[in-house]
């Protein structure tokens, strides 16, 4: 019996022997396919990019079912480059939990999800240039007096819990007092009721709430700004360098600018600036 | 998933504070709603008709609407009437408003099973009405609905974890705050749970000792 057991140990740790060879042999492979991720890509004959499915108007699913938006006409735009087609494009949604696990394992090549550059997040992926640049400001009444982040100092502000308006708020500001809610609407509906001085939150919202209820304007410099850029899987530096490349030739020609005409002009307030989030030439 | 206790340790100063609101605000509601619970309950019970039906109306609200619903209205609605209360007064408001229905009806209960003989008694000797409801009732029909009554005050202790919907700083909300930051969702909610559980065990042991002096002097 005991030799019977030892046995069934023998085979179970010769088991686990040669999984762990085999599993060493795959890396091994993987990191020789990274020396020209591109050329693999190509091989492939199509760009398997991540992008939002819920996120207008960067990412989003239109009524016909079509991703559409700001960043799926970038994503466009890349396949136009390498492939000469536009169509040649797998577009995978993701979500903002799964988006950096699905390009590690291999599901897509590149993410261009809304993916705000973070140090923690640049140990995991390789980053592209920034192309978007979003921050917190404030959105308070129209006759209010608030102008800046001083102006908040012994007030209370209201904030929805876990956003970077939040966070970058009770890092900036600890002498404000904040009220925090957990949906806009709750937020808009304690601004009305002077629950709160202003209502902290990211610009790409707030604008869009600024132009949807004239009752409110948009104050302050941008806080807590966080760049977003397309990511590629650590190591894959051609890739990186290739749509670095797009993105210098995008802002020469303004292109930028085009995307924000087309998807989030008709969302902002009039006389908005939209070098707020774009760069242009 | 590990369960980290260190992150735990780092947290407890923002946990204390958040059980200690939590426990500020359910003594008052508490006392609030033992009060209302008991003019209602005499309302209803001893009240002319009039009485009879206001109180009856506000015990069907009370207790068949939401208790988020309730908060909610207190907290977005009331502003829009020209009643603007902050955070904590609108939660003790809302929190009184249906504690307060259920306990009417638990103290009813516990004044319409005291024998009819009791009453008839009392009148015999002549004492007032006053003196049969204080004396003779009252005290017979607290000892009747006492168990019930611990399960609802342990009941109106824990709502008041709906609060953090409107930025009240007690223990859910702690939790919530921590967790949309730091992600230890594991640990958190463990800590939180563990922390209601021992406030509510104190206030039935303490509860519990009442009942118990109540048994022996009745």
């Amino acid at each position: 019996m005991a030799r019977m057991k030892s046995w069934v140990l023998l085979v179970l740790v010769s088991i686990l022997i040669t999984g762990l060879f085999v599993g060493c042999g795959k890396k091994e492979a993987a990191d020789q396919t990274t020396a020209s991720a591109l050329e693999a890509i190509k091989a492939k004959g199509k760009l398997v990019i991540g992008v939002k499915g819920d996120f207008p108007p960067y990412g989003f699913v239109d009524e016909k079912g079509n991703n559409v938006g700001f960043e799926i006409d970038m994503a466009r735009r890349l396949a136009e480059d390498l492939f000469g087609d536009p169509e040649k494009i797998e577009l995978v949604v993701v979500t903002g939990t799964n988006r950096i696990p699905n390009l590690q394992s291999g599901k897509i090549d590149v993410i261009l999800a809304t993916l705000g550059i973070t140090e923690e997040r640049a140990t995991q992926v390789d980053y592209s240039k920034p192309y978007f640049k979003s921050g917190v400001q404030l959105l308070v009444p129209k006759d209010s007096t608030i102008d800046s982040l001083e102006d908040l100092k012994g007030q209370q502000v209201i904030t929805i819990t876990g956003t970077t308006g939040d966070a970058g708020l009770q890092k900036l500001v600890p002498e404000a007092k904040l009220l925090k809610l957990a949906t806009t609407s709750e937020a808009l509906q304690a601004l009305r009721d002077n629950r709160g001085v202003a209502f902290a939150q990211d610009n790409t919202l707030i604008y869009v709430l600024a132009k949807q209820y004239p009752e409110f304007k948009v104050v302050g410099e941008p806080f807590a700004e966080s760049e977003w850029a397309l990511a590629a899987r650590k190591g894959e530096t051609d890739v990186v360098d290739w749509i670095n490349k797009n993105l210098d030739t995008w802002l020469q020609e303004d292109y930028y600018y085009q995307l924000y005409e087309k998807w989030i002009a008709k969302d902002t307030p009039d006389n908005f600036d939209p070098s707020v989030w774009i760069k242009r030439p | 998933m590990g369960f980290d206790f260190n992150f735990i340790m780092e947290q407890i100063p923002y946990l204390m504070l958040g059980a200690r609101n939590t426990l500020i605000i359910s003594v008052i509601v508490l006392l609030l709603a033992v009060i209302v619970g008991i003019v209602g309950a005499l309302a209803k019970t001893s009240g002319g008709r009039f009485l009879r039906l206001i109180t009856g109306m506000y015990v069907e609200i009370a207790r068949n609407t939401p208790e988020l619903v309730q908060i909610y209205f207190v907290f977005f609605v009331f502003p829009s009437l020209g009643l603007k209360f902050n955070s904590f007064v609108s939660g003790v408001i809302a929190m009184t408003f249906f504690g307060g229905g259920y306990l009417v009806e638990v103290f009813r209960a516990g004044i319409e099973a005291v024998p009819k003989t009791q009453v008839e008694a009392a009148k015999s000797l002549a004492l007032k009405n006053r003196q049969i409801i204080v004396n003779i009732v009252f005290p017979q029909a607290l000892k009747i609905c006492l168990p019930s009554l611990i399960g609802y005050l342990i009941f109106i202790l824990k709502m008041s974890s709906l609060l953090a919907t409107i930025g009240i700083v007690e223990l859910t909300f702690v939790a919530n705050d921590v967790i949309a930051n730091n992600f230890h969702a594991f640990e958190m909610f463990s800590a939180v749970a563990l922390l209601y559980l021992i406030m509510v065990w104190t206030i039935s042991w303490l509860l519990g000792i009442v009942e118990k002096r109540f048994k022996y002097e009745l």
